[in-house]
């Protein structure tokens, strides 16, 4: 999984590209600390251009609502589609996210 | 930007200079079992692996980095046959040559294909992690993230990092068989599968998408059927 980092502070934006998968423990571990370092109380994860989401993904983006909800904050997914709308509709994470 | 293993990253340990490829045709016992392997120097990468199947429908495809020839692991026409070390299965992307074989190889419908694949991928990660690296479930999430440094500290011990990984997956008329085997400890299926929680975890969604699952020998062997 490639990410970029749109934009930072209270809202942060993230576009993932590839695949997000098992191996990429420590990519996400970059983007929760980044989500630390601006105390951001929200944060959207683009979804558009993601491929394939594995369980390890789909829990790494629970890893980020854990910790937004600490703050009282929120994570926003947009744009799943394919393979990786399937599964979010698989763990029923409408019932989990707010999704764009 | 990640910092676990890349494939840049392990072809610079095993010195790109002597980087080769061959392809070796093997001794079938038969037309039917006459294959093709591909045989690497050094461990292949993605591209090496999706080159294979494109150029020589080489289905047989061993990394020789183990040092131990042929394993009997035969792939009969139709069949993709992987035979990994535990490190090399971690750094290339099995989604994408199984996706390229599906793809090229097969004329499964996109729906069936994309099944397949993430179940396998869930297997697969199952037996790199908790068979052949050994690596204990982590009981909650947060510390999940700090799964890339556990990962990199057992591929340091050679002895699992070079334990072997298989991926069978064959095409019959009326169904497609994966196979996963994995040389570690194996993994307790039946504990698991009773351990499905509301969490999405892979055996929930290998369990969504695979018709018939079988485990045997310890929970080394997992046969996954797909009925098409």
């Amino acid at each position: 999984m490639i990410y970029t980092l749109k934009s930072a502070g209270p809202k942060i934006e993230v576009d993932m590209k590839g695949r997000l998968t098992f191996a990429d423990y420590s990519s996400f571990r970059e983007i929760t600390q980044i989500v630390t370092d601006n105390n951001s109380k929200c944060c959207l994860f683009d979804l558009t251009e993601l491929e394939f989401i594995d369980s390890a993904g789909l829990g790494m983006l629970l890893i980020a609502r854990d910790k937004l909800h600490s703050v009282n904050g929120n994570v926003i997914l947009k744009g799943a589609q394919g393979q990786v709308k399937k599964m979010l509709d698989l763990g029923r994470f409408d019932s989990l996210f707010n999704i764009e | 930007m990640p910092s676990v293993p890349s494939e840049k990253l392990e072809k610079n340990q095993t010195s790109s200079d002597s980087f080769v490829k061959t392809i070796k045709k093997t001794s079938g016992k038969g037309p039917a079992l006459a294959k093709r392997a591909a045989l690497f120097d050094v461990s292949p990468t993605t591209q090496d692996l999706i080159d294979a199947i494109q150029n020589d429908n080489t289905l047989l495809i061993e990394d020789t980095n183990l040092k131990r020839g042929l394993l009997g692991f035969e792939a009969a026409p139709g069949e993709l046959a992987l035979s990994l070390t535990t490190l090399t299965a971690y750094i290339i992307d099995i989604i994408a040559v199984m996706d390229h074989f599906l793809l090229h190889k097969t004329y499964l419908h996109p729906v069936l294909c994309e099944q397949i694949l993430t179940s396998t991928h869930e297997v697969v990660t199952n037996a790199i992690l908790w068979s052949n690296l050994e690596v204990d479930c982590p009981n909650n999430r947060q510390k999940s993230l700090n799964f890339c440094d556990l990962i990199k500290d057992r591929m340091k011990n050679k002895i699992l990092a070079r334990r072997l990984l298989k991926v069978n997956v064959h095409i019959n008329p009326e169904a497609v068989d994966v196979v996963v085997i994995s040389s570690g400890k194996g993994f307790d299926w039946h504990q698991a599968v009773t351990k499905i929680s509301s969490d999405v975890q892979g055996l929930a969604i290998i369990h969504s998408f695979a018709d018939e699952i079988i485990a045997e020998n310890e929970g080394k062997i997992l046969k996954l059927r797909f009925y098409t």
